[in-house]
């Protein structure tokens, strides 16, 4: 009973401290989102590393002799786990340069795969909104000669993922039914030596019936 | 009556000559010479899958003195020669109406690059005329595109036929790639509804004063 009436008291007098302070805590909060409305969306900076280790392991897979994938057995699978730290449109280009099915098994083609970033060597990660930043890296290898990497990443879904690496999607949106149209490469050379074919014969056949015609008369 | 028919038949025999004329304006940017062709490039023959290399550039902006773009349509910018078919042609640059009639034409747009880039490359040939053999090439063989003083050696990874309408072949392609398109069917008279395409990737460049 003593605890419960010393409760009470404190209780009320709690009470209207909590009020007041919920109250200016409330008041600021309301202040700083109304002032700047971008502290309550600050989405932080990519796991650049942790990210380019994700990268790494999915290009980098352990294949047989023959190229055969030993992790993945299908592009859907391989797919699925692209997408989880790449956007869509990047993940179906690197699908369709490194990667083909064949007799419902996955081979990675033999070619030199994508440029990689060199945690170790400087770059730049430059803010480009608040869900955009894009690394930058200046490099040099036999292959390539001196090369600049370009990262892009997006704030996709509650998580950084990558948008574009060296222009893979390009600058235009990517979508695999919107390329150019294939060439006209029908001639009209047939339909053309036919009908030339038969206005000889039409013409032929007058001068046979005009013949046969005045032979009659 | 007389007059009529006769100026039918002139006029038939005139549209037959002027047809004759074109085609073998256009059979005549082929040169069918197996033996040269074979000989000119060594593993032509050698069909299994090779992998794939870069060019040493990584951009893909073509207004560079190292990879010219400015070709004027209609231009020769280059040969392309199959030692599968034993045949040899003129490059044009453009595959507008008249280019294709000179040969085979090389695709300019937005998606393409021209050969030397890390890109697509696309050339484009009328099926009745320079490309009517093209249904001999089979996976794995080898395509040779000379262009601007280097040989590209492609090797032919896939074959297939799609509708003329199909806007995902010639899409921007981040490896060194070579499309072949023409009509399809073959002995189709008209506007043919389909396409025939062959897909090859880089495996080897030489330099042709070496």
């Amino acid at each position: 009973m003593r605890i419960s009436s010393q409760t009470r008291i404190y209780s009320k007098e709690d009470v209207k401290m909590m009020k007041k302070l919920f109250g200016v805590i409330a008041g600021l909060l309301v202040c700083i989102a109304s002032v700047n409305p971008v502290f309550a969306e600050d989405n932080g900076k990519p796991p650049v590393e942790k990210l380019e280790q994700q990268f790494n392991q999915m290009m980098s897979l352990e294949t047989t002799k023959d190229g055969k994938v030993k992790k993945y057995d299908s592009l859907g699978r391989l797919e699925q786990e692209l997408k989880s730290i790449m956007t869509w449109p990047l993940a179906d280009s690197y699908l369709d340069t490194y990667f083909y099915e064949e007799n419902d098994k996955l081979y990675m083609e033999e070619m030199d795969g994508p440029l990689r970033l060199n945690t170790d060597e400087d770059y730049t990660l430059e803010k480009i909104n608040d869900g955009q930043y894009k690394l930058t890296q200046q490099g040099h290898n036999e292959l390539r000669d001196d090369y600049t990497l370009t990262i892009e990443y997006s704030y996709e879904a509650g998580k950084w993922v990558f948008a574009d690496r060296n222009n893979q999607v390009g600058e235009d949106e990517y979508d695999g039914n919107n390329g150019g149209q294939l060439p006209n490469t029908a001639t009209n050379l047939p339909m053309m030596a036919l009908s030339g074919g038969a206005l000889m014969a039409l013409g032929a056949v007058g001068l046979f019936a005009r013949r046969k015609f005045s032979t009659q008369n | 009556m007389k007059e009529l028919a006769t100026l039918l038949i002139l006029l038939g025999a005139t549209i037959c000559a002027w047809t004759v004329d074109a085609w073998l304006e256009q059979v005549n940017a082929v040169t069918h010479d197996p033996d040269q062709v074979k000989q000119a490039h060594k593993g032509w023959d050698e069909t299994d899958i090779q992998p794939t290399i870069q060019p040493k550039t990584t951009t893909s902006t073509k207004n560079t003195k190292d990879t010219p773009r400015f070709f004027e349509t209609g231009e020769q910018v280059g040969k392309l020669e199959i030692p599968r078919i034993g045949n040899s042609y003129d490059v044009f640059w453009g595959t507008d109406r008249d280019t294709l009639k000179k040969g085979v034409g090389m695709y300019d747009s937005k998606y393409t690059v021209v050969p030397g880039q890390a890109g697509h490359v696309l050339l484009a040939g009328h099926r009745d005329t320079v490309f009517r053999k093209l249904k001999q090439v089979k996976k794995g063989d080898h395509l040779y595109v000379e262009f601007n003083d280097k040989t590209y050696d492609y090797q032919v990874r896939d074959i297939w036929i799609t509708d003329r309408d199909d806007r995902s072949v010639i899409v921007k392609k981040q490896t060194p790639t070579l499309t072949l398109s023409t009509c399809y069917p073959f002995d189709y008279l008209g506007d043919a509804p389909k396409r025939y395409i062959i897909q090859s990737k880089l495996v080897s460049v030489e330099e042709n004063n070496k």
